[in-house]
Parts: structure tokens; sequence; C-alpha cells
């Protein structure tokens, strides 16, 4: 099965965006075929020398190095968010493609599963 | 002086557009926790027009994995903003 997962929410703000990735990294391990897009403040997830001793948290930017671990190679981050952000698919954590729109609509319509969060 | 306390993401809704347009020359701007990420694409540089000084919590940046550029915002520590506060009439928490 085809899970793609849509991750719109930024790191460090409530639990939603480690939960959403965690929830990835389980369909993984259970041989789904898993698809990562960020989108919106998502793309912020993607920054590279997250640094969370300072603060005592647990550090997404490790858990997202778990992907390669995981067998989640379909990565994918909204090209218009990076660049209104200033950003750019060289200045990430881990390899992701940037996709326009059209992309976008494409990756949904082929998904068997979306989860959106 | 009135200090404007920033703490959402300028891309997820209006409060830090809304804080810069209610800002004067004379007061100050604070961004903590995710209004940091003020400080990136387009409204880093609305920060580097508005004649209004800013001020940007460094562990914040730190956290997020954020470039520690002092050109749009002086970085902070617990001590200043607490000084900041200080020396403000008010301070302005914007939710």
């Amino acid at each position: 099965m085809n899970c793609l997962f849509i991750l719109r929410q930024s790191p460090y703000q409530g639990s939603l965006a480690r939960e959403a990735l965690d929830m990835a990294l389980a369909f993984a391990a259970f041989d789904e075929h898993v698809q990562l897009l960020f989108l919106e403040d998502g793309v912020f997830q993607l920054l590279k020398n997250q640094d969370s001793d300072g603060l005592r948290i647990k550090n997404m930017e490790k858990s997202l190095a778990a992907t390669g671990i995981y067998d989640i190679n379909d990565i994918y981050v909204g090209a218009d968010c990076l660049t209104m952000r200033g950003l750019s698919t060289d200045t990430l954590t881990i390899a992701a493609q940037a996709v326009e729109q059209e992309e976008i609509q494409q990756l949904i319509a082929r998904a068997d599963k979306v989860v959106s969060l | 002086m009135q200090l404007h306390i920033i703490s959402h993401s300028p891309y997820k809704n209006t409060t830090f557009t809304q804080a810069l347009a209610t800002a004067t020359a004379n007061d100050k701007l604070l961004l903590v926790d995710e209004g940091v990420y003020a400080l990136t694409g387009v409204y880093k540089q609305q920060i580097q027009a508005h004649p209004t000084a800013c001020f940007a919590i460094k562990e914040h940046l730190v956290l997020r994995g954020l470039p520690l550029d002092e050109n749009a915002a002086e970085l902070i520590n617990f001590d200043t903003f607490v000084r900041l506060s200080l020396d403000a009439q008010h301070c302005l928490s914007w939710y």
C-alpha cells in the first residue's frame, strides 16, 4: 500500500510534528510504502543543525535521520514553501525532492492512503 | 517604549504582520518560540526595513537550526529578555 504523509507542522510546537513522523515510521516498520511530503511550516523540520540540548527536549532532526533505516526514500518538499522561507533543498538535513503544485496533486492522486497532519 | 512579544510563526497567521503594523520606531520587537521563524524569507526583509529594533531569543533559533544571523535582530538570552520587559511601559504578547 502506498501511504502519503503530508507533514505541515513546524517542529517543537506541541507534539504534532513528532507524532506524525512517528506514525510514518511505524507504517514503514510494517512494510508499507511510505512517502513523506513536507509543506508549509513543516519544511522547517528539515533544517540542519537543530540543537535541543539547551532546552532538554528530543531532537527532531535525529528522528528524521531514521527515515533511511526504515527504507523511506520518497521524500518530497513543496518548492514554493521552501522559496517563501528563503530555503533550498541543498540546505536540508535529509535529501528531499522539491515538487511543484502539479506534482503535489499527482502524489495525492496516486496514493492509496493520505495522512495529512 | 512598548515591547511587542511575538511567539507565532508569521507563515501560520497574521499576528506578526499585525504587531509590525502597530509598533512605532521607539518600540521594541521581541521574537520568541515560533516567532523566530520571522527571521527567514520575506519577513526578515520586512524586519530589516522596519524602524523598530528587533530582538530574538538565541536559544530558540539554536533549537530550530536557524542561522545565528544578527543582521535583522539582536540575539539575546533570557536575562536580557527580563531587562527589556522591565524597561518597557507595556509588554504586549501577540497571540
